[in-house]
């Protein structure tokens, strides 16, 4: 098990190397929401789980996983929660009190940031958020990094005795570079879960306001502990002589090398590993030998405000560039790092000479051949297309594509919930909100009771896959299973939500039409109405049909049936229905589908049948046995 | 000596794959492999591209626009879509078999014809065009169509990782069925 080896390299991910980092730390805990790019820290540790002391868990939410966390810290033990940089705003609330609060045992917290929203509703610099709580920020730029800096970030944190954020990018969480192995920790390496002892300690654990206006000066004195870690640790590392100083961190600073070599640049570079706090003297020492300085970062002026600010207390005046070169949106890279750099040394700007691209058809995401997500939004479309539809965070949102187009909002994470309850007092129109079962549980709860208090009348369709499936099938509530593999309690959506005082709750399986559109118009008469719609992950489906030498039933087009309407893919827009222009008929491409038989069921001339075993054509597509089929997928794959 | 690589297709056909074995790759050859992922919205269907950047030292994973030594795609369109990454000079691999978009399905734009690809690429360089998808459900399957691709790129690679070298480190990455692979990438080398 190369991963487990003490010794020699490893090509790792950045997000395997921090999960390797937390081993080599001693971690007892690991705690985390998936979200992309962080999620596969907590997946690649619970692959081990089993084998090693570490206590991994997937929590409802990132507020829960810090939570989490910080109990494992409060008894002594080390602790890692992870999220993705919106996840932090979850657990924002609970985060902010920590920082007064301080830890026992070393606490780190994985923000996971996507400069450029690869797979984000936003591109906020978390780094912020160090300032804002007071705690100090580290920052590595590869994989290598990554792991070390998961060290040393739980050295400062029992040193200081303050929860650390460890911040990296998109860039640096999915990138996959040679890694150096260390050790394991001794404790990591026995069998069992640790426990540790958690002692009261009511000035310190319980926030009234008399504590905490005695633990706020606390947070001041430990930021000036980190500096003094910092210089110990050599975490800001000065290289170089040129008259053109660079201060940078990250990933950026790879680029900022790359383009130094190619131009043959002769710089002073200042690396952050830590850019919060920021020392002063660090700042005033370097800029003393320069003649200018670039602070290369992405997104926001973060370094650069504060360095202007020591410079101006200092009296030091050179000029000091950053985002009046380089931009404040999206991410950088190679080209404008060294255009920026060029500028600032007073040479030539080169002009990358890059080709257009030309007018392709687009390929954007799209939901799976044989998702349920498409049935619901299919029949949303088709009876309520003046309904106000809030939708959420999962690939459902992918409802908002062409010839879906059956949402209206996206916002964060449950708030389809909390938007739908809204809109049934805000607006006339009949409200229906979708949402998946790991985002129900993250934050659609609260709202659902919110909108069963105030009385909002709304239709609420929970997606239910059974699997948090965007960020690549990490178990939840309604999966039933925990981090480890071992079964956890299963919370069945409509028993929840009747007990939440939903006035019409229904289960139904979106692979029937009929049914849905049914409950779709009977959910109508309640005042606030869930519909769970359950049917698994077809990804998930399909590979395990395979593992168990089955594969779901073939659909083809009867091509004499077959009028060339196209109602089928313009109404679902499935990848496996193909449209041969000068054929004017459909096919389904049988290496992409799934055997939903959404398309038969759409299909207006019932031109699509059901291939079976021998070979001949069953056109009646709605039997009992294919029902029974679809209840059997459901019910007995997790 | 920087070696950029750039891959792209559709999602599901293993591009992420593909481009760790050549990382890993780098590896076992005593070079820097850095690999670089995205991880899109969805699970399948959606444009994917991945970098791989061969060095003695450390370097960002992400390729700079215009400098691509090698473009492998999956898919034809896939080609095209990423030809801002291309430089006078780049090698192409490229897979015939197409995976047609929803949205030339719905009618708003057409596929673009497979010898105007063709056309484009090689105004580039140099531009191997051939049938990976066709030679992998000969296999059996269409999931061979990354170790077919990886066997044509190990042959232009071959001044830069010895073909053994990629061929290790794809037996390494791949979980089961390691007979079939290793005959795709070995009817993909001799493609």
């Amino acid at each position: 098990m190369p991963f487990l080896d003490e010794t020699g390299s490893e090509l790792l991910l950045g997000n395997e190397a921090i999960a390797r980092g937390a081993l080599e730390s001693n971690v007892a805990c690991v705690s985390a929401y998936p979200g992309t790019p962080s999620t596969e820290v907590p997946e690649t540790l619970s692959k081990y789980a089993k084998k090693l002391g570490v206590y991994v868990e997937y929590s409802t939410n990132e507020k829960v996983a810090l939570e989490v966390a910080t109990a494992f810290s409060w008894s002594n033990l080390r602790a890692m929660a992870t999220m993705k940089h919106v996840g932090l705003n979850v657990a924002s609330d609970t985060f902010m009190s920590i920082a007064y609060q301080g830890v026992l045992g070393g606490l780190v917290i994985l923000t996971a940031d996507d400069p450029g929203m690869w797979s984000s509703q936003n591109e906020q610099d978390n780094r912020i958020y160090g300032k804002f709580a007071g705690v100090p920020v580290i920052v590595p730029s590869d994989p290598q990094e990554a792991k070390d800096l998961t060290r040393i970030s739980f050295e400062l944190s029992e040193f200081v005795g303050t929860p650390v954020l460890m911040r990296t990018t998109t860039r640096v969480s999915h990138t996959r570079a040679p890694v150096t192995l260390g050790p394991l920790g001794d404790d990591v390496k026995l069998p069992n879960v640790r426990k540790g002892v958690f002692k009261p300690d009511i000035p310190k654990f319980v926030s009234l306001p008399a504590n905490a206006k005695k633990n706020h000066p606390l947070v001041l004195q430990r930021l000036e502990k980190a500096l003094e870690f910092a210089r110990v640790h050599e975490l800001n590392k000065r290289e170089g002589f040129g008259k053109v100083g660079v201060i940078t961190q990250g990933v950026e600073y790879l680029y900022v090398k790359e383009a130094q070599k190619d131009l043959g640049l002769d710089l002073s570079i200042l690396k952050l590993d830590m850019v919060y706090p920021l020392d002063k003297e660090v700042i005033l020492a370097f800029a003393k030998t320069v003649d200018v300085i670039l602070v290369v970062e992405e997104l926001e002026p973060f370094l650069e405000e504060m360095i202007k600010a020591i410079l101006f207390d200092a009296s030091v005046s050179i000029p000091v560039h950053g985002k009046d070169v380089l931009p404040r949106v999206d991410e950088l890279g190679y080209w404008k790092v060294r255009n920026a750099l060029e500028r600032v040394a007073g040479m030539q700007i080169t002009y990358a000479d890059i080709s257009q691209v030309p007018q392709l058809p687009p390929r954007p995401p799209v939901l799976c051949p044989g998702c349920s997500h498409r049935n619901v939004f299919y029949a949303i479309k088709k009876l309520e297309r003046k309904a106000v539809k809030p939708s959420d965070i999962g690939c459902y949102t992918l409802g908002a594509m062409d010839p879906l187009k059956a949402i209206d909002t996206c916002i964060a994470m449950g708030a389809s919930v909390g938007l739908g309850s809204g809109m049934a007092k805000a607006q006339d129109q009949r409200v229906i909100s979708t949402i998946g079962d790991s985002t129900f549980f993250h934050t659609g709860l609260p709202a659902l009771v919110n909108a069963v208090y105030n009385k909002s009348k709304m239709t609420l369709i929970v997606l239910d896959n059974r699997i948090t499936a965007m960020t690549g099938h990490q178990p939840n509530p309604s999966t039933g299973i925990v981090a480890d593999g071992d079964k956890g309690t299963h919370l069945d959506i409509e028993t929840v939500a009747r007990g939440l005082g939903a006035d019409y709750v229904k289960s139904v399986d979106p692979y029937d039409l009929s049914a849905l559109e049914e409950a779709i118009k009977e959910a109508n008469q309640a005042t606030v109405a869930v519909i769970v719609a359950k049917q698994p992950c077809a990804l998930i489906r399909q590979r395990e049909l395979s593992r168990r030498g089955e594969h779901a039933p073939l659909y083809a087009v009867d091509e004499e049936r077959c009028t060339g309407c196209r109602i089928c893919v313009n109404m679902l827009g499935c990848p496996a229905l193909v449209f041969d222009r000068e054929m004017k008929k459909v096919h389904i491409d049988e290496d992409l589908c799934a055997g939903c038989s959404a398309c038969a069921q759409v299909c207006p001339y019932n031109a699509i049948y059901e291939m079976d075993e021998k070979g001949s054509k069953n056109f009646n597509v709605m039997r009992d046995d294919v029902k029974e089929r679809w209840q059997r997928w459901y019910t007995t794959l997790f | 000596m920087v070696y950029n690589i750039v891959l792209s297709g559709v999602g599901g056909q293993g591009i992420l794959t593909a481009a760790k074995v050549l990382g890993k790759a780098a590896m076992l050859n005593g070079l820097y492999g850095a690999v670089g992922e995205i991880h899109g919205l969805a699970q399948r269907g959606g444009s994917v591209i991945g970098f791989v950047r061969i060095s003695e030292n450390r370097i960002a994973s992400t390729v700079p626009e215009g400098t691509a030594d090698l473009l492998i795609a999956f898919e034809p369109l896939e080609s095209l879509r990423y030809i801002n990454y291309a430089r006078k000079g780049t090698t192409f691999v490229v897979n015939e078999g197409k995976i047609v978009p929803v949205s030339a399905n719905l009618g708003s734009t057409t596929y673009p014809p497979i010898e105007d690809i063709h056309k484009t690429l090689s105004s580039f360089g140099p531009c191997y065009m051939f049938d990976a998808t066709s030679i992998s459900k000969e296999l059996g399957s269409t999931i061979f169509v990354n170790s077919v691709m990886l066997g044509k790129s190990a042959s232009v690679l071959k001044s830069i990782l010895p073909v053994d070298c990629i061929k290790d480190a794809l037996l390494q990455s791949l979980p089961r069925d390691k007979e079939r692979n290793i005959k795709a990438f070995e009817i993909g080398f001799n493609a």
